[in-house]
């Protein structure tokens, strides 16, 4: 069909073309992939999730918030420490049977909470569904994400340990895994 | 205009010229496809039910968490777009479907924490004329009740 000259022209056009094809072949990448990065097609919602539980913790009257037997208010600031205390060793807590029960399985969310008093320097470890977070703590590593990866949140706060008639400062540090 | 480009010397031969426009052609259709395929793309993501039934889903469950979560009594009002969607409270788990999928299936689902000693009403959201919709979540005393 072509003769020797003709040949070689298309061979030199097609050497020619190939940068061409290499930086179009970028540019639809690059539109697909910004087509794809800007369309949402999954929700994750564990940031939220965890924050609004350690405000459950926090506030609830039925949590580890001091609450006065009189009024039935709770303080949120102040810590309960034999409240605390009692849920130290236990499996399962009332946080997982009442204050917070996700029913029968909770496949979802899992926590650890710290409370350190500063003047005792003595730490006291409460577990909310305790299994899972055994389970899924090792997996938190940061950056994993996609189904069935868990998200780690660390909430903080300076407060008033109660014990008793006694008051000291402390601080409640919570660990909270949610599963994706 | 291709005449007067050979004479310039934009292309050498004529032959040139035509492997040049092949070239084009192929071009343009791949650009085309790669057109035709993210418009549809784009299309599918926009037309999926099931992405906003997991949305207002997890959103009615995250609210309710909320509202457990906060001190006193509260009464929310919260307007969306899910006008057409069925919402199911029930013990644990708040259910989003469109009416056409209680026999069909489809049917959505996101857990949310429960507190015992608060007595949540388990209702039925049934779908409203428009597609806006005011969702009215009240916390008084011990009782927490959702509406429409």
């Amino acid at each position: 069909m072509f003769n020797k000259k003709g040949t070689s022209s298309i061979s030199e056009h097609v050497l020619l073309w190939i940068p061409k094809f290499v930086y179009l072949v970028i540019v639809v990448l690059s539109v697909v992939f910004l087509v794809r990065m800007l369309v949402v097609s999954n929700i994750d919602s564990t940031e939220a999730e965890a924050r609004i539980f350690a405000n459950r913790i926090f506030y609830s009257p039925n949590a580890v918030s001091y609450v006065d037997p009189e009024l039935g208010r709770a303080y949120p600031g102040i810590i309960d420490a034999d409240k605390f205390k009692s849920m130290e060793n236990s499996d399962l807590t009332f946080l997982d049977i009442t204050s917070l029960s996700y029913g029968k399985e909770n496949r979802l969310i899992a926590a650890k909470l710290r409370l350190k008093n500063f003047e005792s320097g003595e730490e006291h470890n409460v577990y909310y569904n305790k299994e899972n977070y055994l389970y899924w703590e090792p997996r938190t590593i940061h950056g994993v994400s996609g189904s069935g990866s868990v998200n780690s949140v660390d909430e903080q706060r300076y407060v008033t340990i109660k014990s008793g008639e006694k008051f000291t400062s402390g601080k409640l540090i919570i660990n909270i895994i949610v599963r994706r | 205009m291709f005449s007067s480009m050979i004479k310039r010397g934009v292309f050498k031969s004529k032959k040139a010229m035509d492997v040049e426009l092949l070239f084009n052609i192929f071009e343009i259709l791949i650009v085309f496809f790669a057109a035709v395929t993210l418009v549809e793309f784009v299309n599918t993501e926009s037309d999926r039910t099931a992405f906003f039934k997991e949305y207002y889903a997890r959103d009615a469950a995250l609210t309710l968490n909320a509202i457990y979560a906060a001190p006193g009594d509260i009464e929310y009002q919260h307007a969306s777009k899910a006008g057409k969607y069925i919402f199911n409270i029930k013990q644990n788990e708040v259910e989003v479907f469109l009416p056409n999928e209680v026999t069909e299936g489809g049917i959505v689902g996101y857990p949310f924490a429960e507190d015992k000693s608060y007595s949540l009403s388990y209702t039925k959201l049934e779908p409203t004329p428009n597609e806006d919709s005011r969702t009215i979540y009240k916390k008084k005393k011990d009782a927490i009740s959702v509406s429409r």
